[in-house]
């Protein structure tokens, strides 16, 4: 009853062709669909259109408890024509729980004429829906088939334009039920991979930002505790406890800033930046107060710089963000070279630290993204220094590069260029 | 003899906060900036009364140096004090019999070491 059988219906060689030409174009259409409803969504119009039929749909196969048999269906999406959907109200799938075990308990292909349907032992069930969905005239469905074999869904038509399904129209949906698997698997696997990250990413930069606001605010907090206990602390003492609430301080609204920016580059707000002759002993000197004693080698400035005009605030911000993951990655101190070039002012973060793969020296400026070694090492950070940066940069009219070596180091440039240069 | 802790954390800013803090409460306070060094001197010289472990360092984290120490047997009181834990790392801690404590409560750090350590309290220091 339900073997299908190829051969006694011969196409007219145009028909097929042309069906064949259409399956084709079908494969570009689903492909084009990015998530896994609106690639289910083309295939379901796509095997209806192809082969003709009132309505047609393709689902997934809900696992789980309580699930067997390709019962009950997911991500359900139909195709119906307009006609169909006028005369029977709202559009449901053909099929029945039972009829989809048929097709996804084994993986088998199921063509039913009209007849074949009727008398079929699950006839009288069919006809119990009848209350809540349009009659069946006829079925052909064909599993949808996961790379390991297992069931994924099904594709399913009924009520054929004219006539009953033909060999050739089960020929045609069995192709195209392979091509909506390979393309609905990858999408599947594809919105998984992405949720995970999604995932990933939030509990990352929720570490980072809560060691990054912890660290000055415990800092602060123990350091206003013995202020208040000790008010016959040495003076020394409490101008020291003093210098360490305004750096901790510093160091917050640095985060808080980033975040600004971080939020604002996210939904397309201009960052408003001040233009400025840029005095660059006067940066320098604050960045070295940023990094404390030791960390920074000597620099050396040359007197031959172009004027240059930034936001000497944002400047310092990326600077502190270069310095600051130099001297994160990098047990030595951190060598800063400023020098004219190229119509500009170059200013190159260098160190001897770990260094960056290759294949992740793209990556470093992405939001978020934080180097696997960085991350497995505990290394705090949240990654916004450099996606930040590199925007903050690219508003001052300037770039921000990267070139490393695993083992060597790494070394960020900054390349400002030359404005008018005012008296 | 006072009573003696060891304070492993990779930034500098907290490392000397806890230290006045504890100090102040009269502990004697050693510090370490990573892990692998914490276990070289616990190695070495067991004789504190707790370990005070940062849990997102450069190298092992804290929880990996409290797992190490504890598949050596030392069964100091160990604290995992740290800005953030995820819970599975909580669990963890817990389950290994590691105190997880917020950075933000580094004002009670002390009297939270005191109580751990028997509320016998640090004996005094001579200055």
């Amino acid at each position: 009853l339900l073997e299908g059988s190829v051969g006694t219906d011969v196409p007219s060689s145009g028909t097929f062709e042309a069906k064949l030409w259409a399956l084709a174009e079908a494969a570009v259409l689903i492909g084009s669909q990015r998530s896994v409803d609106g690639r289910l969504r083309v295939t379901a119009e796509q095997a209806r259109s192809i082969i003709g039929a009132q309505i047609g749909s393709a689902s997934l196969t809900v696992t789980g408890s309580g699930a067997h048999d390709g019962w009950p269906q997911g991500h359900v999406a139909v195709s119906s024509s307009p006609g169909y959907a006028s005369r029977q109200g709202p559009a449901e799938p053909p099929g029945d729980p039972v009829l989809y075990g048929l097709v996804c308990a084994e993986n088998r292909v199921v063509r039913m004429t009209d007849e074949q349907l009727h008398t079929h032992p699950l006839g009288p069930q069919l006809d119990d829906q009848r209350g809540r969905r349009p009659p069946l005239r006829g079925w052909l469905a064909a599993p949808l088939v996961a790379s390991d074999g297992t069931n994924l869904g099904l594709l399913q038509l009924s009520d054929r334009d004219e006539g009953e399904f033909v060999a050739v129209d089960e020929a045609i949906l069995v192709q195209l039920a392979q091509l909506a698997s390979v393309a609905v698997e990858n999408a599947l696997l594809h919105e998984q991979l992405m949720a995970q990250e999604r995932q990933e990413l939030t509990e990352d930069l929720l570490a980072g930002l809560s060691h990054d606001m912890q660290t000055p605010l415990a800092v602060i907090l123990g350091a206003m505790q013995v202020l208040q206990a000790g008010p016959d602390a040495p003076v020394e003492q409490r101008l020291g406890l003093y210098e360490l609430l305004q750096t901790q301080a510093d160091r917050l609204q640095r985060l808080v800033q980033q975040l600004l920016d971080y939020v604002r580059l996210e939904s397309d707000q201009l960052v408003v930046l001040r233009r400025e002759r840029l005095d660059l002993r006067v940066l320098l000197d604050d960045l070295v107060g940023f990094t404390g004693p030791g960390r920074l080698r000597p620099i050396e400035v040359p007197s031959d710089l172009p004027p240059v005009e930034a936001d000497p605030d944002r400047l310092m911000q990326v600077l502190s963000n270069l310095v600051g993951n130099a001297i994160k990655f990098s047990a030595e101190p951190v060598q800063l070279e400023v020098r004219a070039e190229a119509d500009g002012l170059r200013i190159d973060v260098v160190d001897r630290g770990e260094g960056i793969e290759p294949t992740e020296l793209a990556l470093v400026f992405d939001k978020l993204y934080r180097t696997d070694r960085a991350r497995e090492a505990g290394v705090p950070g949240h990654g916004l220094g450099l996606y930040v940066s590199r925007s903050l940069v690219q508003a001052m009219g300037g770039t921000l590069t990267v070139a490393s070596a695993p083992g060597v180091g790494s070394r960020f440039t900054v390349w400002l260029p030359a404005g008018e240069g005012r008296p | 003899v006072s009573r003696r802790v060891l304070l492993v954390d990779d930034e500098r800013p907290i490392r000397e906060m806890a230290t006045m803090l504890l100090e102040r409460a009269r502990w004697a306070v050693d510090t370490d900036e990573h892990g692998e060094a914490a276990l070289t001197r616990l190695a070495d010289d067991a004789a504190y009364d707790v370990v005070v472990l940062d849990h997102r360092m450069p190298g092992l984290t804290g929880l990996a140096t409290a797992s190490q120490l504890r598949e050596q047997g030392v069964d100091l009181p160990i604290v995992l004090f740290s800005a953030y834990l995820d819970p599975e790392v909580e669990a963890q801690a817990t389950r290994i019999g590691v105190l997880p404590v917020s950075k933000g409560e580094i004002v009670q750090l002390p009297s939270l070491l005191e109580r751990l350590t028997d509320g016998r309290g640090p004996a005094v220091v001579d200055d």
